[in-house]
């Protein structure tokens, strides 16, 4: 979430033209060029010639204490911006002593502080930017959230409150109360702000949640504080921060932009994470993650053919990147070419065993093109490899059980069914594929019509929701009961034609004939279904 | 310091009590008061006494840890290595086991490996030391160690993590879980002084990257079971390279690989486990799992589990009593900072800090984060309380791993020591090869709801700047306070003697099962004395990737009344036992109290 505020940054930037030389000559700059051997190449280069930048400066007779600040001031943001924080504190402090009435150097400073977890001086630096800017409504904000921060909500409540009589409709002033009145368990209190910070947001601030939910916790209102835990997420309400945003945008390298890029994924922002990708690219062209970043970005803006082509530019560069080789096989099975969808989800594998979601897709696909020794093969591997995934995953167990179907062995896909059943109590499609095997099976040994039954009457009421009517009719079907057979299957038909899908119609006709003729149905295949059908090209991570 | 005889080996029910009179200058309360501080407190000889005295060369607990440092930043280099503290040989005394490491990869090394410190380490493979402890007819005692790892037949090669210590087999005898990059070992004690490996056949094995494990009777069938907490999928052959904003080489953090799925191990009582975890643990999606601890946080007298997980909200498995748990993490409270956002949570432990009569949780952080105390109201309810009382402020700028409750000076109320080591290369280190090391930080509990960072005033020990994993926390020289043995990645491992604990009378307990002579982990207990109590439980968990004493000590202050002392079994039993003597051990066996 983003709120507009005052801001001071232009004004700030304007007013660091005065001082003079002399005022530099009262502490030596510690202008030496931080330890650079470990960064890459693009931030070295950047900091050296900011550095030369500085010197120059520096070694200027007529630069005034105002220019040689701001020459200090950008090195130290730009060592802060590439997290250098111990190297950047000294500058930033350096130019805060030649222009001591610009208020942006304490305000870096402030920040640098709270990230590094010096929060007195942190304090003391904001404090000194309300020195030069009493009523700068950021740092205001700024200020109570390290307050808030210490654990001093009482020092933290006042800074928002000023903050909200400057701004009456600021959410972040709003939140801000609200939390401190959290801390001080004052949950009335804190119902009352951080719901009227969540309405200011038009109900977009969804990091309030989380405090709601707590405060409605204090209160006793559990529902009330379910429910907004439900709507929580991990987004910070914060305001909009120029001089924050510039530091953010001053390194230029590939590991920056691919940072900037997958933030921009991670809020939706497709066309601005695919351009930071690009940027990326420009810098080191070979660099498989940032590559498949952008065809990934590209996927979410809708264009395949892009997507594509940057995944195969990937494999060009990294023929072992496991995650191109899948995303390909996504795309490709998505298209109806699934001879070459197996081989990338096959390369993905052989080159990173323990990628589940490449076996699981693997596998998957294997099966429905029928070559089920081979799926078999990898569900058996997927199931052994369980140690590396979720044994609560049970795409594995149940596509193991449904090609045993295939295949034929239907003892021994029953058992595996049962075995499913055990181990995932919480999802039925075990129990309802296991009471199809047992009511259609060709194997007579398998059959058990009066078992079957009994698992579809003991479906739990969520499962019997689903459309099971042509299940329950071949189960009534198997142990006699033709009549109830036919009206379940006649139902289940008028609901495929409501559904609109009336390709399904012959084939449940056909078996409603054989009910109405007093015969069960039979099948090599009873199980039919696959709840893990639907892949979603959303894999693409 | 002049020490006096605690029992050896400790027996049921009965007690020898070691008649310590505290001495030194606490106060009413028995709190070391302030005026102590600045480095140390005052010896009966008016010389300076560090709080902790770091003597693990001294004992001969002569162990350096190597993480195999190749110049490669393999993820799991930065991770390990925790310790444990168990009385294997049942001589009444704690031995220690050290976690190793070993090269990853090919085994070549990189320009920024560091050969130096893996030529420097202790000999491959987990170390057994046994403790040797030696207490003279005037109460000196000397704590001295053996490495013994070869002829108790442990045999650890594999690239070490964790280690957790029960009784799994109820013979009385505590057996030892090792957790690996790869597949984890449980080691059978065969109860005279060596161990089998059987591992294969416990069906415990697991595999993946497993940190920190821990053993809990969760269906109260009378058996240990295990979770074993597991951290992401990784592989040498997978490892991603990672760089830090200034494009500087460093490790990765867990969001570059994805969380491998935590373990529920049943124990069938037959020397084999069946894993429980897909029928068992429903409701919350598993995180790269780091700390696990076990406690009844509702009261309800079935055992759940709290696993802190890094950059992920952290897990609370709320027992169900019907074989199965439900987490009940985001409304507890205690899955997320105060502020809703998940943190990078490292080790972990439940205690009842404030004396209330449930537990509460610590847990360790990011330099940014802060460690975090969360308050229990009762029903599992969780309020974070890290900033009210101190303990998140006083933290930041430190990386906290292992961490425990410990009540150092023997006052009756919980104390907090956390042992710190960064997992980001700290700026302004030059080219020093390894630049993760920080200072550990010490906490006393004020007794009004708030912590004083006492670090400076323990002495040396504290002031030792190491890359600190591992905590276990114990009685090692039986002196009546609690002990330290710290586990550093690539350093040595220290052994922090506590110098002051025993100036305060205490009370030390053992409770065993009625049937099995085994610690019976989980119970709780009660001391009542003039209306208030003073509630700890037997544990052997929490902390990071360590394994504790499972006695438990009880500061009484000043106090030489005797309390009552009441507890609950796992088994749901209740029973008291009134008059015990103060200043010893006494082995509680379920069954021998009287039921109140």
């Amino acid at each position: 979430m983003r709120v507009a505020l005052l801001f001071w940054f232009a004004a700030a930037a304007g007013a660091c033209g005065g001082g003079s030389p002399d005022a530099e000559s009262e502490a030596a700059p510690t202008a030496a060029l931080p330890d650079l051997s470990a960064a890459d190449v693009f931030v070295r280069e950047q900091v050296r010639a900011q550095h030369a930048s500085l010197m120059a400066i520096v070694q200027t007779p007529t630069a005034n204490a105002g220019r040689r600040a701001d020459a200090y001031g950008d090195m130290g943001k730009l060592l802060m911006a590439a997290a250098l924080h111990d190297a950047a504190e000294p500058h930033l402090r350096r130019a805060q002593t030649l222009a001591p009435d610009d208020a942006r150097w304490p305000y870096y400073l402030g920040h640098l502080y709270r990230t590094t977890g010096a929060l007195d001086d942190s304090v003391a630096a904001f404090n000194e930017v309300l020195r030069i800017r009493p009523e700068d409504a950021l740092t205001l904000l700024w200020l109570g959230e390290v307050h808030l921060l210490a654990g001093q909500p009482a020092e933290a409540e006042p800074l928002f409150r000023t903050q909200l009589a400057m701004q009456p409709d600021s959410v972040v002033a709003h939140v801000g109360i609200g939390r401190a009145a959290l801390a001080a368990n004052d949950y009335a209190r804190a119902v009352e702000f951080l719901e009227e910070g969540l309405r200011l947001s038009g109900q977009t601030a969804v990091g309030v949640h989380y405090p709601l939910a707590l405060a409605y916790r204090g209160l006793g209102r559990l529902d009330r504080a379910e429910a907004h835990m439900r709507q929580r997420a991990d987004v910070a309400i914060l305001a909009e921060d120029p001089l924050m945003e510039e530091l953010d945008t001053l390194i230029e390298s590939p590991r920056a932009y691919e940072r900037r890029g997958n933030r921009a994924l991670s809020r939706r922002d497709w066309v601005t994470a695919s351009e930071y990708f690009r940027r990326g690219l420009v810098l080191e062209p070979a660099d498989p993650t940032l590559r498949h970043r952008l065809g990934t970005a590209l996927f979410q803006m809708g264009d395949a053919g892009g997507a594509f082509a940057e995944f195969e530019r990937t494999l060009q560069t990294a023929p072992g990147f496991a995650l191109a080789h899948f995303s390909l096989g996504v795309l490709l099975e998505g298209a109806g070419r699934r001879p070459e969808a197996i081989e990338r989800f096959e390369a993905a594998v052989r080159h990173e065993p323990a990628y589940i979601e490449a076996r699981l897709a693997l596998a998957g696909l294997l099966r429905r093109e029928g070559r089920f020794e081979q799926a078999l093969v990898e569900y058996e591997m997927l199931m052994e490899q369980g140690a590396a995934g979720d044994p609560r995953i049970e795409e594995a167990p149940f596509g193991h059980a449904i090609t045993l179907v295939r295949l034929g062995r239907h003892a021994h896909a029953r058992d595996r069914f049962m075995e499913g059943m055990a181990a995932y109590p919480d999802q039925p499609f075990f129990a309802h594929a296991l009471a199809r095997l047992l009511s259609g099976a060709t194997d007579p040994g398998v059959r058990d019509g009066t078992r079957a039954l009994a698992l579809m009457e003991a479906l739990p009421e969520a499962a019997r929701s689903l459309d099971l009517g042509e299940s329950m009719a071949m189960t009534l079907a198997e142990t006699g009961r033709f009549g109830e057979a036919a009206r379940w299957q006649r139902g289940a038909i008028e609901r495929a034609m409501r559904g609109r899908r009336s390709d399904l119609v012959p084939d449940m006709r056909e078996k409603l004939t054989r009910y109405e003729r007093g015969l069960p149905w039979r099948s090599d295949d009873p199980v039919e279904f696959d709840p893990f059908l639907e892949r979603s090209a959303g894999a693409i991570r | 310091m002049k020490l006096t005889l605690a029992l050896i080996p400790l027996t049921l029910a009965t007690s020898v009590c070691c008649g310590g009179t505290p001495t030194g200058t606490a106060g009413e309360s028995g709190a070391i008061p302030a005026s102590e501080a600045g480095g140390a407190g005052e010896s009966d000889a008016g010389a300076e006494v560090a709080w902790l005295t770091e003597r693990a060369v001294d004992a001969g607990l002569d162990f350096t840890h190597t993480n195999g440092m190749s110049g490669r930043y393999y993820f799991p280099e930065l991770i390990p290595a925790g310790a444990g503290l168990l009385d294997y040989d049942n001589d009444g005394d704690l031995d220690v086991y050290l976690v190793q490491g070993r090269m990853l990869g090919d085994g070549s090394v990189r320009n920024g490996g560091m050969p130096a410190a893996n030529a420097a380490a202790s000999e491959p493979g987990g170390r057994l030391f046994r403790n040797d402890l030696r207490v003279e007819a005037d109460g000196t005692r000397s704590v001295r160690f053996s490495d013994v790892t070869e002829r108790s037949g442990i045999d650890a090669p594999g690239y070490g993590m964790g280690v957790a210590a029960a009784d799994v087999t109820n013979d009385g005898c505590t057996d030892l879980y090792l957790t690996n990059l790869g597949p984890n070992q449980l080691f059978r004690n065969n109860c005279d002084g060596t161990f089998t490996d059987v591992s294969e056949s416990s069906g415990a094995v697991g595999g993946g990257w497993s940190v920190s494990a821990a053993f809990v009777d969760y269906d109260r069938d009378g058996w240990l079971d295990l979770y074993v907490g597991n951290y992401v999928q990784y592989s040498i052959e997978t490892d991603r390279p990672c760089t830090g904003l200034a494009g500087r080489r460093d490790y990765c953090t867990p969001e570059v690989y994805a969380p491998q799925a935590d373990r529920l191990y049943r124990n069938r009582g037959d020397g084999r486990f069946t894993d429980e975890t897909a029928t068992a643990l429903s409701g919350a999606a598993f995180g790269p799992a780091l700390g696990v601890s076990t406690a009844d946080f509702d009261g309800d007298g079935w055992l759940d589990i709290y696993v802190a997980n890094d950059v992920h909200a952290n897990l609370l498995w709320m027992n169900r009593g019907d074989g199965t748990f439900r987490d009940g993490g985001l409304l507890s409270g205690a899955a997320l900072s105060g502020d809703g956002v998940a943190e990078a949570s490292m080790g972990v432990d439940a205690g009842d800090f404030d004396n209330d009569g449930d537990f509460d949780l610590f847990m360790t952080h990011l330099p940014n984060e802060g460690n975090n105390l969360y308050e229990n109201d009762g029903a599992a309810f969780f309020e974070d309380v890290s900033i009210r009382t101190g303990l998140g402020p006083a933290s930041h700028g430190r990386t906290g791993f292992g961490a425990a409750w410990f009540d150092f000076d023997n006052d009756g109320w919980l104390d907090l020591l956390a042992v710190n080591g960064a997992i980001e290369a700290i700026d302004g280190r030059g080219d020093h090869p390894f630049p993760y090391d920080e200072t550990n930080l010490l906490f006393r509990n004020l007794r009004n709801g708030r912590f004083e960072d006492v670090t400076d005033s323990a002495g040396a020990a504290l002031r030792l700047s190491e890359i600190s994993r591992g905590a276990a926390f114990g009685d090692i020289d039986n002196d009546g306070d609690t002990d330290v043995v710290v586990s550093n990645n690539t350093g040595r491992a220290r052994l922090f003697v506590n110098e002051v604990g025993d100036r305060n009378h205490w009370l030390g307990l053992r409770l065993t099962g009625r049937d099995a002579q085994r610690d019976m982990l989980g119970a709780r207990v009660a001391v009542l004395r003039g209306g208030e109590a003073i509630w700890r439980h037997v544990r052997t968990d929490g902390s990071y990737a360590s394994a504790h004493d499972p006695r438990v000590l009880i500061g009484l202050g000043r106090s030489a009344q005797a309390p009552l002392v009441r507890v609950l079994w796992p088994s749901g039993r209740v029973e008291e036992w009134h008059d015990l003597p103060i200043d010893g051990y006494t082995t509680l066996a379920e069954g021998t109290g009287t039921v109140p």
